[in-house]
């Protein structure tokens, strides 16, 4: 794997977010209202329900992707293409760029569409073209397909992991030469059949995120530093960055359906905790993702501040002494600023203020976490 | 990866030759045909009705090696594994080091949904036919995952894109063991719309044949534990292989069908060669991905011809006419079968091939019966709907017995 | 089950499964080589035709649908009415 890479080019197909900025203040902010939708499965004995989701999201495929045959392409295909295709890049016939997607949700309708269809139609009048796209990789074989990527073709699935996991692949696969760079990318949609799965407290959500990451060195955003392992380890190494000023980060956006986990990492930590799920709604694996994204994003939002600014109150703000609350800033509604506090200079410790340049890159760590104790965690800087 | 790869240091196979990769190769060796009549669905009024299942009697005998699930292939997947640990003389859940698990389906946990299908409106009864990660429940139950849990769903290729990521994983320091596989079941999803595409073989799957009609689906796990191989010999076990190199690539051009050239087969396969800095005549058996569709076939044997252009036509063969298509299990099981061909010298042979189809006269075809002879690297391919290709190079476990 | 069709439903559901304008869909328009659609579009068109008309056809059959000329050939070869 490379130490680190860069990011250079975002596309975001999410309900009410249009840019990483707006990404960026929506996990800031209290959950937005979901919209009531109703799913139905027809031909099966799934009953119809009502249920507050994000979304419905248009996949907005740009002209680049090609017009024809896009209309028998899945929902969840579409809104890939949409995202990646929006990055910007021009790829030639050989691009060896790598596409690497990770959803939970990807085919699903169009598995139980099949077999609905097998249990209602005599053999052999199945569509024969839901098919292929049943199974997990269809938003990377498109993608692929679509802009004439021909580097490695790589889909994960599972939970939230696999969205952190998809980078790290990624970034192995550019290492070992298979890939100039890579388009990486996760996505989630809402049917009938993916709610029989649903957990109640959660919003369900769909949408599509993908990053172009470039091994080429420079400035911008970086992705390094992955870790796979499981919670208690995991944890450790939050608790210990938390504890040392030279690895402190400046923010943590986690990916769990764990509530009260989020709430236990925030607890007394001397920076923010942002909640891909509570923001975001559940996104399965694409939560993963978007914590790595929504991390960029906020640091984005305040990172590229490479440039010195006044720095009029960080000696009231720096150090954990003086970040009592730090924990409850996580909570809901008590976020406005957040972003603010991440900013470069207003979370310097004690220690650093007298150093001669204050400024430091932005760091964000992204977290997932799932229900079986697996964990990913990939860091975030701005420099 | 150095130029010794990573050892393969254990393995472990679910097949239609019923528990245990000892089953697996006998079968092999005996040259059995294992597709036939499907029992666990009813297919009465579809054309075909053959595939290649797992015995009623093996998946009755896990019961008493692995937790229940209701996915088969996830107790396919935990039964290979314990046995795959077991071979390496590694515990499931004491202390040996990091472990990370790599795992490659193609419908995962889905065809739990396939049991419902009936007459009438389908029936849905549980959910974790919607929860992909449910595939890695009943093995994560069996053995202790400190490293990561990594699920691959590439299409076809699934099976070797989980031992190049396990491998890269062991070389790189993340994990010390990497358990990679790949797991699937029986799908009658995957039949009834094999049938609507008119894919599926009547009597057998007849690779690189004349007369070739088409694919079975199988089912099965396959798993290989790979470490460095200074800790295999630390604990006094020697490896029973090495995976020299990997290589992935896409076609990047249709869902459905292999660019006609074959050009990401051709990309990856010289890939592996340069990385394991071997000339193509230094490759003893191509473990083909060899569907036995008329579409496959003849591209595959051009592009392996052209990529493995030496002073011999390369040596081919298809196991897929004796397990049929295992789909993301597909790849691991046939790198289990290329670890016992570089252990016994034995390249398999194409089962039931009759006529060589003249299109792949650019391969040598392995006759029925197989071929003794010195096995030193096994070439193995696999890709699939979407594009992705995947190659892996396999060597002998000792280095030195070039 | 309809024992009936038009060359016009059948330039229609060739049209929306090949995603192209129906005027291009000519009898000897080969669907590969002319209209661009792939095989897996191909099985699509001939297994919707096969549950709109609800008849079973024979690979050979579908095989040789290599136009709309050829798929109203083979039609009318199994005693269907194919109108203009």
């Amino acid at each position: 794997m490379p130490a680190s890479v860069t990011v250079c080019g975002a596309g975001l197909r999410l309900s009410e977010v249009d840019d990483l900025a707006s990404l960026a203040r929506r996990l800031r902010s209290a959950p937005a209202p979901a919209e009531v939708r109703r799913f139905a499965a027809p031909d099966t004995v799934l009953a119809p329900v009502e249920r507050e989701v994000y979304g419905p999201v248009e996949p907005r495929v740009p002209a680049r992707a090609g017009t024809r045959g896009l209309r028998s392409l899945p929902h969840e295909s579409l809104l890939a293409l949409g995202a990646a295709a929006s990055t910007p890049g021009k790829q030639g016939p050989d691009d060896t760029t790598a596409v690497v997607w990770a959803s939970s949700t990807a085919g699903l309708p169009e598995y139980a569409t099949v077999c609905a269809e097998a249990s209602t139609l005599e053999p052999g009048f199945v569509a024969p073209a839901l098919g292929p796209a049943s199974a997990h990789n269809g938003p990377a074989a498109t993608v692929s397909i679509r802009l004439g990527l021909a580097g490695p073709n790589l889909t994960l699935t599972g939970g939230a992991t696999a969205g952190i996991s998809a980078i790290a692949e990624a970034m192995r696969l550019i290492a070992a030469g298979d890939a100039r760079a890579a388009l990486v990318g996760a996505s989630a949609t809402v049917t009938r059949w993916s709610l029989t799965a649903a957990q109640d407290h959660l919003t369900p959500a769909e949408g599509a995120a993908c990053l172009v990451l470039d091994p080429a060195g420079g400035s911008g955003i970086q992705l390094g530093e992955c870790h796979r392992t499981d919670l208690v380890r995991a944890t450790a190494r939050v608790i210990q960055a938390a504890a040392r000023p030279q690895t402190r980060p400046d923010g943590l956006v986690v990916s769990t359906s764990d509530f009260g986990l989020v709430d236990a990492l925030a607890s007394g930590q001397p920076f923010p905790v942002w909640h891909v799920e509570r923001a975001l709604g559940d996104l399965g694996a694409a939560g993963g993702f978007l914590a790595v994204v929504g991390a960029a994003a906020l640091c984005a939002a305040t990172g590229p501040l490479a440039a010195p600014r006044p720095l009029p109150d960080a000696g009231l703000l720096a150090g954990p002494g003086l970040l009592p609350d730090a924990g409850l800033l996580a909570g809901p509604g008590l976020l406005p600023d957040a972003g603010l506090l991440a900013g470069a200079g207003l979370l310097a410790a004690p220690g650093e203020r007298s150093e001669p340049n204050p400024i430091r890159p932005t760091k964000i760590l992204a977290l997932a976490v799932e229900p079986c104790g697996s964990t990913a965690s990939l860091e975030v800087s701005s420099s | 990866m150095d130029r010794d790869g990573v050892a393969v240091s254990g393995v472990g196979a679910v097949s239609p030759a019923g528990l245990g990769v000892h089953a697996l190769w006998r079968a092999i060796e005996d040259r059995r045909v294992l597709t036939g009549p499907v029992t666990r669905y009813d297919l009465s009024g579809y054309p075909t009705r053959q595939a290649a299942e797992v015995p009623p009697g093996a998946v009755a005998a896990l019961d008493s090696l692995v937790p229940p699930h209701e996915s088969l292939a996830a107790r396919y997947l935990a039964a290979a594994t314990l046995e795959a640990l077991g071979d390496a003389g590694l515990p499931a859940h004491r202390r040996r080091g990091r472990l990370g698990l790599f795992v490659g389906t193609v419908m995962g946990t889905r065809p739990l949904l396939d049991r419902a299908i009936g007459r009438g409106p389908l029936g849905v009864a549980d959910r974790a036919w919607a929860r992909p990660d449910e595939l890695l429940a009943a093995v994560r139950q069996v053995v202790t995952v400190d490293g990561p849990a990594v699920l691959l769903a590439p299409g076809c290729s699934a099976g070797n894109e989980a031992i190049a990521a396990g491998a890269a994983a062991v070389a790189s320091g993340e994990v010390d063991v990497a358990v990679c596989g790949g797991a699937d079941e029986l799908s009658l999803e995957v039949f009834a719309f094999f049938t609507s595409m008119r894919a599926l073989a009547a009597d057998a799957i007849r690779p690189f044949d004349a007369g070739r009609r088409g694919t079975m689906p199988g089912e099965g796990a396959a798993v290989l534990v790979l470490e460095r191989a200074e800790r295999v010999a630390a604990r006094g076990r020697k490896p029973l292989a090495r995976v020299l190199a990997t290589a992935s690539a896409a076609d990047a051009h249709n869902l459905t069908q292999p660019h006609p050239d074959g050009a990401g087969l051709i990309a990856t396969i010289q890939t592996c060669l340069d990385r394991a800095r071997v000339e193509p005549d230094d490759v003893d058996w191509v473990c083909a991905h060899g569907t036995g569709t008329p579409a496959n076939d003849a591209v595959e044997a051009r592009a392996v011809a052209k990529a493995l252009g030496g002073r011999r036509r390369p040596v081919l063969s298809s196991v897929k006419g004796q397990l049929g298509h295992a789909e993301g299990a597909a790849a691991a099981l046939e790198a289990v079968i290329g670890v016992r061909a570089l252990a016994y010298d034995l390249v398999p042979g194409n089962v039931t091939l009759v006529e060589p189809d003249p299109e792949c006269a650019g391969v040598d075809l392995v006759e029925p019966a197989g071929r003794r002879g010195p096995v030193r690297r096994v070439l193995s391919q696999a890709y699939g709907f979407g594009g992705a290709v995947c190659t892996v190079l396999l060597g002998k476990g000792n280095p030195d017995a070039r | 089950m309809p024992q009936e069709t038009s060359a016009t439903r059948l330039r229609a559901l060739a049209a929306e499964v090949f995603d192209v304008p129906a005027e291009e869909i000519t009898d000897g328009a080969a669907f590969y080589e002319d209209l661009g659609v792939d095989s897996l579009q191909k099985v699509d068109f001939v297994v919707r035709m096969e549950r709109q008309l609800g008849l079973k056809l024979t690979d050979d059959e579908a095989a040789g649908m290599r136009d709309l000329g050829g798929a109203i050939t083979v039609l009318r070869s199994r005693g269907l009415s194919v109108g203009p």
